[in-house]
């Protein structure tokens, strides 16, 4: 871990992450980021007031990971850690401000809009209620860690033993699955869900299950389509997952599994690591 | 077989009727008042009968009404009601037996009979804008319990009373922090809380547990108790106040937070103990909020571990490696009729004995809307536990490899046993005969 307050900037660094506030759940994010399977670990840029807590480790997950001492809402701190060049941006709730967390957490996508709208935005949400602030952000991922363990305490007394399954896909090591979102392949372009299906079952070089597939829609929140400022509509990627094969439950942009796969669509699969499809 | 029902004989069911509409009350006031319609109907028809009418009130067209003896109790009634009307008596002794009529019968119970149903209607809708006491006669089986309140049991009991589900397990919830748990103004609708019970006590206790029941739950859900030491609690919630930030981070100071964090676990994994020296078959999950507590529970009998901060941290690790994974996590998550689940799915029928490759082709030729992505199978534990036995440990195998890997037989050729499960994902749970191959 870099310990001289040398800016990101200085330092050329481009296509990274940039974190937000140094919480309890940093070190396990960190640790899972960096974790052994992952092909090309993107470095860490940590943003906090609370520069002390970031511990100094020589963990080899702690290898990339630089501090820039500040206020993660602050504009000037922001660019210091190259928000214009990053690739994915984690705004983690900041537990000292109680109940003023989220506020704060609205204020810094704000400001990383305003420098650089194109990063990926992910926002820990600490109560649901505040969910509809962000209807006016453009937040590329709001993860509520309320809402998601009360879902997947209710699926525990439905199923017993799911939350096993959950952490599996959830954990990024060597012999766990993780859930990955990959184009389509040349070779299935124009061809079915249901033909990809079969082929991956017989095909041994890689243990892959395909579980869904994104498709490029046109984005509506609320029934209301949604356009730039040009007028334009706003095309997003929709997901569906276990495509259906009869017609109740196809609607709208849910695609059935005989849809026939396209060029800018993705396939969404079960893996141990990043599949590797051109090949094919 | 599982039996969800309530099992609540008839002599129950007149108990519930009596407890809930306080009919022992009006059981009461009405036998009042049938006794004093005897007394004053049998009274009128002694003192009366006998009465000759004089000429003069022949001719003003009065009758004897209580010359018969039946006929004294049909007009008697009039009495309760309304009045004296056309039904005067004639003799003074009729006259106090008519009084007496009047004044206990209309002017006592009946009064008190209609001030008791208000009272009655009032109780009941207030008693409708909160979760019901748990009954003590009600014995229930294969249910749900629930240790410690919080906003997250509102979800809970809308997923798990959601009309897709077609068991709908009664769910008994047991704390101290509330005196009421409001129902209304809340996003559950209200038929979902149907089978929903409310216990007062103290969920580390042994008594409190078989009160609701523990001995024959299927399931034993322990949250975290958020208001652990912050203070006690009574009166009505406000919804629209910030519950879990504001009892999990009620003092700034990190450490402060650190050692309340621990607390509450180690209340959780206490009466997650306590429930399984119970009833050691309960399915018990308790939810987590320090990681570091995942050790204490790796000691004891408790099924699983739900740690909110793990799952949010590694949710958010993926995100920022797959974007727009949450999405994917959040719908799985969510049970509607609509979308998809993970579920286990039994091993039955013409799937035993065939390998999890051969069954992922079964599902894709008879077109089911399911996806197989794994399988869950027990095997013997390699340590002996604490009295020398051998214990099998549970397996989750997902996306098993196709390669024979020399270290497990785990992979697409395993062959599934009677006691298997298979991990699906669909829209609802797999029941059909032709999935499991029996036409």
């Amino acid at each position: 871990m870099e310990e001289r307050e040398i800016s990101a900037e200085e330092r050329k660094i481009r296509d990274h992450i940039v974190m937000c506030n140094w919480t309890s759940k940093s070190d396990e994010i960190i640790k899972e980021l960096h974790s052994g399977v992952i092909r090309d670990p993107r470095p860490i840029v940590v943003v906090t007031t609370q520069r002390g807590k970031v511990p100094e480790s020589s963990e080899p997950h702690y290898q990339g990971v630089l501090v820039v001492p500040g206020d993660p809402a602050d504009d000037r701190t922001l660019i210091r850690a190259g928000i214009e060049y990053a690739n994915t941006a984690i705004v983690l709730a900041d537990e000292t401000q109680g109940e003023h967390a989220d506020t704060k957490s609205i204020l810094i996508s704000l400001a990383i809009e305003a420098i650089q709208p194109r990063v990926h935005t992910i926002v820990e949400l600490l109560n649901s209620k505040h969910r509809g602030h962000f209807d006016h952000t453009y937040v590329d991922e709001i993860t509520c860690v309320d809402e998601l363990s009360e879902k997947l305490i209710a699926q525990c007394a439905i199923t017993h033993g799911i939350s096993d399954v959950y952490l599996h896909l959830l954990t990024a090591t060597d012999d766990t699955n993780e859930v990955y979102m990959v184009d389509v392949p040349r070779r299935f372009v124009g061809k079915t869900f249901r033909e990809l299906e079969h082929f991956l079952i017989d095909y041994e070089e890689q243990d892959i299950i395909p579980v869904g597939l994104v498709t490029q829609e046109v984005m509506e929140k609320k029934g209301q389509i949604l356009r730039n400022h040009g007028g334009k509509e706003i095309v997003g990627g929709f997901l569906t997952i276990n495509p259906p094969g009869d017609n109740v439950h196809v609607d709208g942009k849910r695609k059935s599994r005989d849809y026939k796969l396209q060029e800018e669509d993705k396939i969404v699969v079960i893996a141990y690591e990043y599949p590797e499809l051109e090949q094919l | 077989m599982e039996r969800h029902r309530v099992w609540i004989s008839f002599r129950s069911f007149i108990a519930n009727l009596i407890d809930r509409y306080q009919l022992n009350t009006i059981f009461k006031l009405l036998i009042y008042l049938v006794l004093i319609w005897i007394i004053g109907s049998t009274w009128l028809y002694f003192t009366e009968k006998d009465y000759k009418l004089t000429q003069t009130e022949i001719a003003r067209g009065e009758v004897n009404y209580f010359d018969s003896f039946v006929g004294s109790f049909r007009n008697n009634i009039i009495y309760i009601f309304s009045g004296f009307e056309d039904y005067v008596p004639h003799t003074t002794a009729g006259w106090f037996g008519s009084i007496f009529v009047m004044l206990f019968g209309s002017l006592g119970v009946m009064a008190l009979l209609i001030g008791n149903v208000t009272t009655i209607i009032q109780e009941g809708t207030r008693r409708a804008q909160f979760v019901r006491r748990k009954p003590t006669y009600g014995k229930f089986h294969h249910h749900i319990v629930i240790c410690n309140w919080s906003k997250k049991v509102y979800e809970i009991i809308n997923q798990l009373h959601d009309p897709v589900l077609t068991e709908q397990k009664p769910i008994v919830i047991v704390s101290e922090s509330a005196d009421q748990i409001p129902i209304k103004y809340t996003n559950v609708p209200l038929s979902r809380f149907k089978n929903v019970y409310y216990i007062k006590g103290d969920p580390t206790s042994t008594e409190i547990l078989l009160l609701a029941g523990i001995e024959r739950a299927k399931t034993a859900i322990i949250l975290a108790d958020e208001r652990l030491g912050i203070r006690k609690y009574s009166g009505m919630l406000d919804n629209t106040s910030n519950d879990s930030t504001d009892r999990l981070f009620a003092s700034s100071d990190p450490t402060d937070v650190k050692n309340r964090r621990k607390l509450i676990d180690a209340k959780s994994i206490l009466i997650g103990m306590v429930a399984e020296s119970i009833n050691p078959e309960v399915h018990t999950a308790v939810e987590l909020v320090d990681s570091h507590s995942r050790i204490h529970f790796e000691r004891t009998r408790i099924d699983e571990i739900i740690c909110a901060d793990t799952i949010a941290s590694k949710l958010i690790a993926q995100c920022a490696t797959t974007n727009g994974l949450s999405e994917f996590y959040v719908r799985l998550l969510t049970a509607t009729q609509d979308s998809n689940e993970i579920y286990f799915v039994k091993v039955n029928g013409g799937l035993i004995d065939k390998t999890f490759r051969q069954v992922q082709k079964i599902v894709l030729e008879r077109k089911l809307d399911t996806i197989l992505i794994g399988f869950v199978t027990k095997r013997k534990k390699e340590t002996l536990d604490r009295h020398g036995k051998q214990v099998d440990e549970r397996v989750v195998v997902i996306n098993p490899k196709s390669k024979e890997n020399m270290n497990s037989n785990f992979n697409r050729n395993y062959v599934l046993g009677k006691n298997d499960y298979l991990i699906a994902i669909a829209y609802e749970k797999p029941s059909n005969p032709n999935f499991f191959l029996t036409d």
